[in-house]
């Protein structure tokens, strides 16, 4: 993605600076929006009964809720912070406006979004087929990796806020 | 009832102009394909000019995930007019990962890797429209997926109300 994209798209972003404790996102209810950590910490975590299990734990540059950014709908778990923690919301309102804005920074983001959940699909999938035999386990949740285009996009807000 | 109508009346691509949807109604011909029709076995590799990519219109299709004798292979998912298939090959690799079968008779769009290729090129923002759509199915794909596997282990009475 060229400079200008990753700058617009770091515009049409929001930061928000969150409390320990607090809920980002409900298991359950509507969610339309993917959250980016920019600095600490947020805690995965879905119902088992009455209690809560913890599926990931996301640092800096790693983020939640692509499936929702790109397909606004219910939240498949439950996001806490966990520390004070700095988060970019990038919501599907905001991405529907930098596909008008910036088709060609788009395409490229998307790209990267669908080639993302392409590999999701197939390991769960995979996941799915293997345990078909000996019973149903969950697939242990992939760790998000700081990818090159999040690394850009706070390379370019860090550099914005610089200049300022 | 032409394409565009079709296209339209799916409600597919929600992001698209008029204009750009009567642009797609020329790329992407419609066609009719009869209940049993073999779109590609899981394990076939993947043709450049072959449809890597469709977009069922009307009618149903059935998505297994192996190979060898197709009777005895449980249906995966039946997909339903709106939804898209072939996207993990068309994005990720050049052999198919699961069969896919007209489950009815089949009304439905397709394009090949060098259509897209080129219409990104000719035409950046309808391609990145279609992109949006791939992305967008691909999320939907991934979410009825989990909901399997969270189904499977939790039991079909824990299914959530919708």
């Amino acid at each position: 993605m060229d400079d200008e994209s990753s700058r617009h798209l770091g515009y049409l972003m929001c930061l928000f600076e969150l409390k320990h404790g607090e809920r980002l996102i409900k298991e359950g209810l509507h969610s339309a929006s993917m959250y980016i950590v920019y600095s600490g910490c947020l805690r995965i975590s879905t119902a088992a009964g009455k209690s809560q299990v913890r599926l990931a734990e996301l640092k800096e540059g790693e983020w939640v809720g692509e499936i929702a950014l790109l397909d606004p709908g219910p939240a498949s778990a439950s996001v806490h912070v966990h520390g004070e923690t700095t988060v970019l919301e990038f919501s599907h309102q905001a991405l529907q406006q930098f596909i008008h804005d910036r088709p060609s920074g788009a395409l490229c983001l998307l790209n990267a979004l669908a080639l993302r959940l392409a590999s999701r699909l197939n390991q769960t999938s995979e996941g799915m087929v293997q345990s078909s035999d000996s019973g149903l386990h969950l697939v242990k949740p992939t760790r998000e990796t700081k990818a090159g285009l999040v690394t850009t996009m706070l390379r370019m807000l860090h550099r914005d806020k610089e200049g300022q | 009832m032409s394409n565009t109508i079709l296209f339209a009346k799916r409600g597919f691509f929600g992001v698209l102009t008029p204009g750009e949807m009567s642009r797609l109604e020329k790329l992407l011909p419609v066609k009719e394909y009869r209940k049993g029709h073999v779109f590609w076995k899981a394990g076939s590799k993947l043709r450049e000019d072959s449809p890597a990519v469709f977009i069922i219109m009307e009618g149903q299709v059935s998505v297994a995930s192996e190979v060898s004798d197709i009777t005895q292979v449980p249906v995966a998912r039946t997909l339903n007019a709106g939804e898209m298939f072939g996207l993990v090959t068309f994005l990720q690799s050049e052999v198919h990962t699961a069969t896919c079968r007209a489950a009815t008779k089949v009304m439905a769009a397709s394009i090949t890797r060098a259509e897209f290729e080129s219409l990104r090129s000719k035409d950046l923002p309808l391609g990145t429209a279609l992109m949006f759509a791939m992305a967008r199915q691909l999320a939907r794909d991934v979410r009825a997926c989990n909901q399997r596997l969270v189904d499977a282990i939790r039991g079909p009475a824990a299914k959530p109300a919708r």
